[in-house]
């Protein structure tokens, strides 16, 4: 059978802004489209990079407003389980946390499902690194790597295609390979990419333009030279 | 039944807290007590909260504790949701709120609190007790010890004081403590708050 209003909520995330996760050694990477923003309206960083708590960060696709709920009700758990048994949220628990909240509201009477499907990445206390998306229907998965948002599927083939433990090997590699992913399906340039990095009991890092610039330009020119090795030679 | 309390948290925990030129210096004992016997000798009394605040207890374990951890995280839950730390100012009023309210409830918390802490204002150290009063101050005492080294403090305590200053103030009330207080302590901590935040000061 169909529940119609979760399969309406997807759509929703469907139509938002385009988020990646990748998951490499030793880092999770998210990176997120950044809409560009009429000229009046004050541009502002970090608005769908959301960090829950510091071990923990989290991505969406689909309404801002929903996502904000999601992310609030997700802090105050985070807190609320380091007061109850002393230690730090496990990225399973956090998901499995907000997943069931999504749950609930495909359940009751009077609500609707919520409209945003997350990327929930970081390193549980014991030093592992987790990827984890949720989706409006309260369905929660573990991947290496994954997309949600926009022309998701076009993302995930690429990383399908080009993800391997070779390929994320190091820090940069992730990086990398995550915006590579992005700019599949966005428009190229490093003012249209957002990337947030998790390192093990590290801060979450916000990727400077400056770096990211150089991200880009790297990206371009590798992908100028696989089509000159395309082309007919003569 | 509800556990017999009294309506006075214990004044036996030293606390003392002094404003110097650019930090907060904090000492406490470290000995907590169950009924005729030291039980711990090792407890730090004094909470760091967002690593760039102190906060000293005094009165039972349980209240006190208990207090603290809700505190801590209601604090950090403030800084994911809004992005930066409450400031020392309201960091303050946020717990004197707290424990106003829990006072006209049935289930007031039995603890005394010494508040010190730098932000852009400079140094400020709070004064609050379990009823839900605070006070500004420059040098702070709680329990009884307040009987005993007010005096001294008034005597010695000036604006601008330097660390050393300030640790040698301390070092004398505890000196006055060692000598005239009839409940026997041990070790002391001190800990000092300043721009760069909060640290542990070894060998004061």
């Amino acid at each position: 059978g169909h529940l119609f209003q979760v399969e309406y909520a997807q759509e929703a995330v469907k139509k938002g802004s385009t988020a990646v996760g990748v998951k490499g050694n030793g880092v999770v990477v998210l990176a997120v489209e950044k809409k560009s923003v009429p000229k009046l309206q004050e541009e502002r960083t970090v608005r769908k990079i959301c960090l829950l708590d510091d071990h923990v960060v989290m991505a969406f696709a689909g309404l801002t407003a929903d996502a904000r709920i999601l992310v609030n009700r997700a802090r105050v758990e985070c807190q609320s389980h380091k007061l109850t048994v002393e230690d730090p949220v496990t990225l399973e628990y956090i998901t499995r946390f907000i997943a069931s909240l999504k749950q609930k509201y495909t359940q009751s009477n009077g609500r609707r499902p919520f409209g945003a499907s997350c990327l929930i990445a970081g390193f549980d206390p014991d030093s592992t690194p987790h990827l984890y998306v949720t989706d409006p229907s309260g369905t929660y998965t573990e991947w290496l790597a994954n997309a949600t948002g926009r022309s998701a599927k076009t993302v995930r083939e690429f990383l399908e295609k080009q993800y391997s433990t070779d390929s994320v090997a190091t820090l940069d590699l992730c990086v990398k390979l995550a915006v590579r992913a992005l700019l599949e399906v966005v428009q190229s340039g490093a003012k249209n990419v957002e990337v947030a990095i998790m390192e093990d009991k590290k801060s979450m890092r916000i990727l400077d333009i400056e770096s990211l610039e150089k991200i880009v330009s790297e990206i371009e020119k590798e992908k100028e030279e696989e089509a000159e090795k395309k082309k007919p030679k003569k | 039944n509800e556990p017999e309390r009294s309506n006075v948290p214990n004044m036996t925990d030293i606390t003392f807290g002094v404003v110097g030129k650019d930090y907060v210096l904090m000492a406490s004992d470290t000995t907590i007590a169950r009924s005729i016997f030291k039980m711990k000798n090792n407890q730090n009394k004094i909470r760091t909260l967002d690593n760039h605040i102190l906060m000293a207890w005094n009165g039972p374990v349980a209240d006190s504790i208990n207090f603290s951890d809700y505190i801590e995280r209601n604090l950090e839950l403030y800084r994911f949701r809004n992005h930066s730390s409450l400031s020392v100012h309201a960091g303050a009023y946020y717990i004197r709120n707290e424990l106003a309210t829990a006072i006209r409830s049935r289930s007031p918390y039995q603890v005394n609190i010494l508040l010190g802490g730098v932000d852009k204002n400079g140094p400020a150290l709070y004064f609050m007790d379990y009823l839900g009063s605070i006070m500004k101050v420059n040098t702070g005492i709680q329990g009884y010890a307040q009987h005993m080294t007010y005096s001294l403090m008034d005597k010695q305590w000036h604006e601008d004081m330097s660390l050393e200053e300030g640790i040698a103030l301390i070092k004398d009330c505890i000196a006055e403590m060692k000598k005239r207080f009839l409940i026997s302590f041990d070790d002391t901590t001190f800990q000092i708050v300043d721009k760069d935040g909060v640290r542990v000061l070894d060998n004061p």
